[in-house]
């Protein structure tokens, strides 16, 4: 198959959705599919084009003429997408939706080839309008794919016209690192709660439930790894709650260095009031730690409650407290629930089923 | 053909325009609103932008799409209505013209082929919302990258 995957940011660039694009990209040409990227340049220092694990990678400016209303820029870039494309005469286009890049993808660009688009968050995360952009993307997409079927169903009800034309796609990622984890180190406990630290990842709930988990621990500690609008607030709120000390906020980390921020934690708290599917609470499982998490979104389909971790409500710190604490008491618990996520997530979660899903799905479109 | 029709034109003091492989982009640069007509939309906007009338706009796209001249105008109307609507275009007898014929052969325009459907433009009114939707990533530790050009 000859494939278009048209993603606003990509490798080197480090979020969640890159990583997961780079393993799928990497699968995908490993099994013989001839894969051809175009993606925003975003740093001045990347390279206009260049090769990836045999992926083709156009670095085009996507954005900023839209942000900046430029439209001499805007419709040169379109061009570009439209030569490209009409070099490569892609099979399917498979683009992931991240915002206004969805501009460029219209008929008059695509020409007839199908268009894949696939939504990796929880929704709606914008207003829904019935006669606006994202409206004509589901509208025009000949197929669309959510990351978790929580996700999919938040899509459906957005508008009737994906509903015979969407699947859901699990996300899919194989550990770092390969070999065994080990055990929580031997010490105080530490909860780590790791994203994009924005209201709806729920980071407050954290640190209001870890100042009761320190009424019981006094020596535990809270690792906050990521960065975002709600840092200083949440610097204030823990030093409100006599918990400023014991609370580390580790600043934005790469998804390569999660792995090794899990293998320092007992537990991984994943407190979201929105989330598509949670992809911390399977770097979580990846290194055998157990989940507590909100029964949100996504997180019940990533973690299995009672066996791999532990859900709770969401705006609830006593709740997610009560469910910390338990396991903090119960460290065979830790383990055991650790060892089945890991496994878990070999078997539900991994690289291998996610890039054989898109291939059956670009081969039956 | 009436010529005491009123005659139409692109409102300069708020949008920009460009025809391009048979697509009309249209941005209100006050409102950051974004329009897309494609196909018989990128005609009927090139007639109506450069001053047409509706019965001139109507007689090209029948022309073009080999449809009545009633069906053109019955179809074209309630565009023209809303590009009016969305201050995109204004309307009035003291605009300019008639278009230059030579419009119909222009780049972007001569594109526009294939089977007929009324025009219609499409509205990316959540232009800022799609803009904030996933905010830049953090600046990428340049550290990372040499450590991964393995990877390339």
């Amino acid at each position: 198959m000859r494939v278009v995957y048209f993603v606003e940011r990509f490798w080197p660039l480090l979020g969640g959705v890159e990583v997961l694009s780079a393993a799928l990209l990497r699968d995908l040409s490993a099994r013989g599919h001839e894969v051809t990227v175009i993606t925003g340049v975003d740093h001045e220092d990347l390279p206009e084009r260049e090769g990836y694990h045999g992926c083709d990678v156009h670095r085009l400016s996507l954005v900023p003429p839209i942000r900046e209303r430029d439209l001499e820029t805007l419709v040169r870039v379109r061009g570009r997408i439209r030569s490209i494309l009409t070099a490569f005469r892609p099979d399917v286009v498979h683009a992931v939706f991240t915002g206004a890049s969805v501009f460029y993808l219209k008929r008059s660009v695509l020409g007839d080839v199908p268009l894949i688009m696939s939504f990796h968050g929880s929704w709606p995360m914008i207003d829904f309008v019935p006669d606006a952009g994202l409206a004509y993307v589901l509208d025009e997409a000949d197929w669309v794919t959510a990351c978790s079927r929580a996700a999919l169903g938040d899509l459906r009800a957005l508008t009737p016209v994906v509903r015979d034309k969407s699947s859901v796609v699990l996300n899919g990622l194989d550990p770092a690192d390969p070999a065994e984890p080990g055990p929580p180190p031997e010490g105080p406990p530490v909860l780590l709660t790791s994203g994009r630290v924005v209201f709806d990842k729920g980071f407050d709930l954290a640190i209001e439930a870890f100042a009761r988990v320190v009424e019981a621990f006094p020596e535990a500690r809270l690792v906050v790894a990521g960065d975002g609008t709600e840092v200083g607030a949440l610097r204030a709120r823990a030093a409100e709650l006599g918990v400023g000390e014991r609370v580390e906020f580790r600043g934005w980390v790469s998804p390569h260095a999660v792995a090794s921020l899990v293998a320092e934690a007992s537990v991984v708290v994943v407190p979201s009031r929105l989330e598509g599917f949670g992809l911390v609470a399977l770097e979580a499982a990846h290194g055998a730690r157990p989940v507590v998490a909100t029964r949100v979104g996504g997180l019940p389909e990533v973690v299995a409650d009672g066996e791999t971790g532990l859900l709770v409500e969401p705006e609830d710190p006593s709740g997610l407290a009560a469910a910390i604490l338990a396991l903090l008491h119960a460290p065979e618990d830790i383990l055991r629930m650790g060892r089945a996520a890991r496994t878990r997530a070999l078997e539900l979660f991994s690289a291998r089923r996610h890039a054989g899903e898109w291939e059956a799905l670009y081969e039956r479109l | 053909m009436s010529v005491s029709e009123p005659r139409h034109a692109i409102n300069g003091e708020v949008a920009t325009a460009k025809v391009i492989d048979g697509e009309a982009i249209v941005i209100n640069v006050v409102t950051g609103r974004y329009y897309s007509l494609e196909g018989s939309g990128a005609l009927a906007w090139t007639w109506l932008a450069a001053g047409a009338t509706l019965a001139e706009a109507a007689d090209a796209l029948a022309a073009r799409f080999g449809i009545g001249a009633a069906q053109a105008r019955a179809d074209l109307a309630p565009l023209a209505d809303e590009l009016v609507a969305d201050e995109l275009l204004v309307r009035g007898d003291a605009v300019a013209g008639p278009p230059d014929p030579a419009l119909a052969d222009a780049d972007g325009v001569a594109a526009v082929r294939g089977p007929y459907a009324a025009p219609k433009v499409v509205r990316f009114t959540d232009m800022e919302d799609l803009l904030a939707f996933d905010p830049p990533l953090p600046p990428t530790d340049a550290e990372l990258w040499p450590a991964h050009a393995d990877q390339r």
